[in-house]
């Protein structure tokens, strides 16, 4: 473990972070101070504690209605990481199952699919959002579904790129040739391949799911308002980013070293997925 | 004798092009029988390939090719198989090698895994059988110290030895006939010969068939029964090895044996076919070969050459064949 950290001390950073970002939104309601939804007034936009007009009874200081920021950040990391996983996940298997049928078989089948692609990259996603707000009224699950018919074709077009690149190879042949079914060289031989590549394209996503969760909030369709998320919390604090910097930068630092983390992981998962790469380390 | 394991007649592999159809491979008959080694030359894009892939319909792009004519393995039509019987007859009675080992193995798997795949496709093995059978393959083309061996990763294999892991994969069912696609042609000339070597032994241990796909003379000489020479998608000229040396009756056969380089012989210059083949979409009329023939004559311009038996076992398509 120690080897492992002198190596890549980038990675095993990263690795700390991402796990101490997931432990904070599953513990939640353990970790933090105050209840992020339950504000005193008088003690509105406190700075953070080590300012001179700070208190250590509230770290990061509070907000316009006196609630605690740290507690808000910690509620706010379940919605983020909830929102990412699951879109992620959703958009992931949807589109790069279809793109890897579309590359592989080919044909009309590919010509269909990859139409609906151009549909869903055309989509314009805040219309939809507001017009599934409207609709339906703003939830946690909306954020999800708007999130993944969009992301999905991301994946679906990398995966099928990928899968042309792949069924090149002559083992794709010799896979056939020794009596494999389509659904078989798909899933044992096309999947490995181009794993490494939709694991980093998922990573890269996160970045973007934050923030397309963050512009939903803010349009309040999104999470409903008392409920904190990090992307509401800069959208509230941006009017007072002059004189009560804290409501912004918090939530901004909590989104900046989310993705930074989460991409380096990704790009340390690729090197692990990879046997050529992953050769050195073994031996 | 009793009929030949595997009958071609009169195959033909076209793809659809606007709305006239470009025959690759274009009335191709030829027989393989048990345990022997068919050679199938011919210059590169002749559709000697091709040819080899359509015996297991794995030709590309399967949607617009057409396929036309008859392949009997056993007696049964390839070309009219259900989905599952061609599963079936893929890898358990017909296996391949191809040209190039480094894109032969998908890199992410061992090549332990990747032998078992092909043996769990059509038997039920459980753990420490298929291990055992795994390293029985790779014990059978000679890779010294299999049980480690089986946990490598392609990568960390010589190209030669990734070709005999890839004819471990082939040969681990068994099969009863073996298309061997330019085999050798990347590995160098020592690994080749032991190569060429390995796979006579292994033919020798099961009495497998093979056809051997090349362009290369002295592999033929050195594998061949017999030979079958492919020009401009037809089969010009079939004949025992032997004979093909000897007598060459088709012209284009006697040039490119004469683009031979000998030993002892001191020629300033080898010899060579003037022009280069036809393209599908412009193919002559008469004798696909008549434009570069040094003996062509005005009937080969014309009309199609018939297929005209030497001996029992040597035919040529020519109007006026070469006597020795």
């Amino acid at each position: 473990m120690m080897a492992f950290a002198r190596k890549s001390p980038l990675l095993a950073i990263s690795m700390v972070l991402c796990v101490t970002f997931v432990l904070i939104a599953l513990f939640a309601p353990w970790l933090a101070p105050h209840d992020p939804m339950v504000g005193e007034l008088l003690e509105r936009l406190m700075p953070p504690a080590w300012n001179v007009d700070g208190n250590w009874r509230h770290p990061l200081g509070t907000d316009i209605l006196g609630r605690d920021i740290l507690s808000r950040l910690m509620y706010g990391a379940q919605v983020s990481l909830a929102v990412c996983a699951l879109a992620i996940l959703i958009a992931g298997f949807i589109g790069s199952s279809l793109g890897i049928i579309a590359g592989y078989v080919g044909g009309v089948v590919d010509s269909i699919i990859m139409r609906i692609v151009d549909l869903a990259i055309s989509l314009p996603i805040i219309l939809l959002a507001l017009l599934f707000g409207v609709l339906f009224g703003p939830s946690l699950g909306n954020i999800v579904i708007i999130i993944s018919l969009v992301l999905w074709s991301q994946f679906a077009r990398m995966a099928r790129g990928e899968t042309l690149k792949v069924k090149q190879n002559d083992y794709i042949d010799l896979a056939r040739a020794a009596g494999c079914s389509a659904l078989r060289i798909m899933v044992t031989h096309v999947v490995p391949n181009v794993a490494g590549s939709l694991i980093v394209l998922a990573t890269l996503q996160v970045g973007t799911v934050i923030i397309m969760e963050a512009s939903l909030s803010f349009l309040g369709v999104g999470v409903p308002p008392p409920w904190p998320a990090w992307g509401s919390m800069i959208a509230e604090g941006r009017s007072y980013v002059v004189s009560a910097w804290w409501l912004c930068i918090f939530p901004g630092l909590a989104v900046l070293l989310t993705v930074l983390s989460v991409n380096v992981l990704g790009d340390g998962l690729t090197d692990a997925l990879n046997p050529a790469t992953r050769e050195g380390r073994r031996r | 004798m009793s009929a030949p394991m595997l009958q071609v007649k009169n195959l033909r592999v076209g793809w659809r092009r606007d709305d006239q159809v470009l025959y690759a491979v274009d009335d191709v008959s030829f027989d393989i029988n048990v345990g022997e080694t068919l050679g199938l030359v011919g210059e590169s894009g002749c559709g000697k390939s091709t040819t080899g892939l359509a015996l297991m319909r794995l030709t590309p792009r399967a949607n617009d090719t057409q396929l036309e004519g008859q392949v009997l393995f056993e007696g049964r039509n390839v070309l009219s198989m259900r989905d599952q019987e061609l599963r079936s007859l893929r890898g358990r009675d017909i296996s391949m090698v191809l040209q190039d080992p480094m894109t032969s193995l998908n890199p992410v798997f061992n090549i332990g895994d990747q032998i078992a795949e092909g043996i769990r496709q059509h038997s039920a093995s459980n753990g420490t059988d298929m291990r055992g059978r795994v390293i029985d393959a790779l014990r059978r083309v000679r890779i010294p110290d299999a049980e480690s061996r089986a946990r490598a990763y392609p990568h960390q294999l010589s190209g030669g030895m990734k070709q005999r892991v890839v004819g471990a994969v082939a040969i681990a069912s068994q099969p009863k006939l073996l298309i061997a696609d330019e085999p050798t042609t990347s590995l160098d000339v020592t690994i080749q010969a032991q190569y060429l070597n390995l796979l006579k032994e292994l033919q020798r241990e099961s009495n497998m068939a093979m056809l051997f796909v090349t362009h290369d003379f002295g592999v033929v000489a050195r594998m061949c029964n017999r030979v079958c020479v492919m020009y401009a998608g037809q089969i010009v000229e079939t004949a025992l090895v032997r004979d093909l040396f000897k007598r060459a009756a088709h012209w284009y056969t006697a040039a490119l044996i004469g683009g031979i380089p000998k030993l002892g012989r001191n020629s300033e210059r080898l010899a060579s076919i003037q022009g280069s083949p036809p393209r599908p979409e412009e193919m002559p009329t008469g004798c696909r070969f008549a434009p570069r023939c040094p003996n062509v004559q005005a009937r080969c311009r014309e009309q199609s050459p018939p297929v005209v038996k030497i001996d029992h076992a040597h035919e040529v398509r020519c109007w006026f064949p070469r006597t020795a």
